[in-house]
């Protein structure tokens, strides 16, 4: 009897092994970026999803909703935007950040025991992630006063050894920008100076007001980074100044570059589409759909305002393959237009590139490097 | 053993090996070609299956010798 329950629990064994060994392989499939492409490409309800272009779009003709065609026209809608967002035809710029905790250091890191903690972690709680980071000196970490209740921060890591530039990153939606740490690294080893900022609502800025009950609703998401160009022009002589953002932090990064031209070349990576292009399901955050914002200026006319100055551009990333959103290949649509029309009115560039190495919401490695090449480039 | 478990056994030593070269190569972290949640699932599972192949191999053995 005893026997039998051996052959029968070793033959039980044996099946799991085997289901185990199934789900392992299965496992590395799915994370592995090469192998998930093809499984998202295989999993996907319709072709339209990841690679063809829906007739209805190459109908249209992007350059129509392009209104900036002149300099005058820039300079106007310029102003317009920045009347939309902060009331007065110009930036905050006077305004200065707090010193929250220069040369950030800690011992005890303490961290958030939340479930959903990766949401709210701030650099007291990822400071391990920076110690012994090759070629940083010091961290810095400072408040923007916003509002009495919401004074969100952003970090400044410096270099030891300098190359005398600046980057700023921003996060969006869904982590904070510890969650790119190795980026982070990967800039400071080559001798960039990084700012970095969390969204609205998470980590270093976790909000205690409504940002639609607002006068200017605009000003918690773009004003951080103003005033952190303030405080870098004030007080570093960096040779430009260059800015990374990822998911929403990319349409951080594609307005802010539209309204501040101190930031030479911008990267919004797999963040904003023009509004006609954008899915319904997916690419509707409401502060996106600002209504004022977008009267002052189509989203191709912000594209046009980023890319035009004497050494400046904007390079959009977009993964076509990605889980979340902004996929496809729809960048293509437009850039010959914004192009064309930088090109027509002064110096600038704009360029559009689709990253086909995985299917992820993430800034890959080769989106990286090629990030990294332009900012080197002349 | 059978060629096939054999294989089998291979395959789950060599895949958590491989999950973790693609894994450092690119950072060892969570944005990197190979997820960490990536890294340690397949780890987990691999393992798994070495586990119960060695359970059900000792048990059959230990019934053979018994017999």
């Amino acid at each position: 009897m005893k026997e039998t329950w051996l052959i029968h629990i070793s033959t039980f064994a044996r099946v799991l092994s085997l289901a185990f060994g199934l789900i392992g392989i299965w496992l590395f499939l799915y994370y592995w970026d090469p192998s998930r492409l093809l499984v998202k490409r295989f999993q996907a309800k319709s072709p339209e999803i990841y690679e063809k272009i829906p007739p209805h779009f190459m109908e249209i003709n992007p350059t129509d909703f392009i209104s900036f065609h002149n300099t005058a026209k820039t300079v106007n809608g310029r102003t317009n935007l920045l009347y939309a967002i902060w009331g007065k035809p110009q930036q905050p710029l006077d305004q200065q950040p707090i010193a929250s905790f220069l040369n950030f250091k800690t011992t005890s890191p303490e961290c958030p025991g939340t479930k959903r903690e990766y949401l709210v972690k701030t650099l007291d709680c990822t400071y391990p992630l920076y110690v012994g980071m090759k070629n940083l000196i010091k961290i810095d970490r400072l408040k923007v006063p916003i509002s009495p209740y919401f004074k969100p921060e952003f970090t400044h890591f410096q270099p030891k050894k300098s190359n005398g530039r600046l980057v700023l990153y921003h996060n969006g939606y869904a982590s904070t920008y510890h969650a790119q740490w190795r980026h982070i690294q990967r800039l400071v080893e080559k001798g960039y100076a990084v700012m970095a900022f969390d969204m609205f609502g998470y980590g270093g800025a976790i909000a205690g007001i409504d940002w639609k009950t607002l006068k200017y609703p605009m000003r918690p998401f773009f004003e951080p980074v103003v005033v952190a160009l303030n405080y870098a022009t004030t007080n570093f002589r960096y040779k430009s100044i260059d800015m990374i953002g990822l998911s929403a932090g990319g349409w951080i990064t594609a307005v802010v570059a539209a309204l501040d031209d101190r930031i030479r070349r911008s990267y919004p990576v797999s963040g904003v589409y023009p509004m006609y292009l954008r899915n319904p399901e997916r690419e509707v955050a409401t502060p996106q759909l600002y209504k004022p914002m977008l009267k002052a200026a189509s989203y191709l006319d912000m594209f046009v305002l980023a890319s035009l100055g004497e050494g400046r551009r904007q390079v959009q990333i977009f993964n076509q393959y990605d889980r979340c959103c902004f996929r496809n290949r729809f960048g293509k649509l437009y850039e010959k237009a914004v192009q064309e029309t930088v090109r027509s009115i002064g110096p600038g560039d704009f360029r559009v590139i689709i990253d086909t190495t995985h299917a992820r919401h993430k800034i890959s490695r080769y989106a990286f490097e090629a990030i990294l090449k332009d900012i080197e480039a002349p | 053993m059978s060629i096939f478990w054999k294989l089998f056994a291979a395959l789950m030593v060599l895949l958590p090996i491989v999950a973790l070269a693609i894994w450092w190569e690119d950072g060892a972290w969570q944005n990197g070609a190979m997820t960490t949640k990536g890294f340690y699932s397949v780890l987990g599972c691999c393992s798994a299956a070495l586990v119960m192949m060695g359970l059900s191999r000792w048990l059959k053995n230990r019934q053979t010798q018994k017999n």
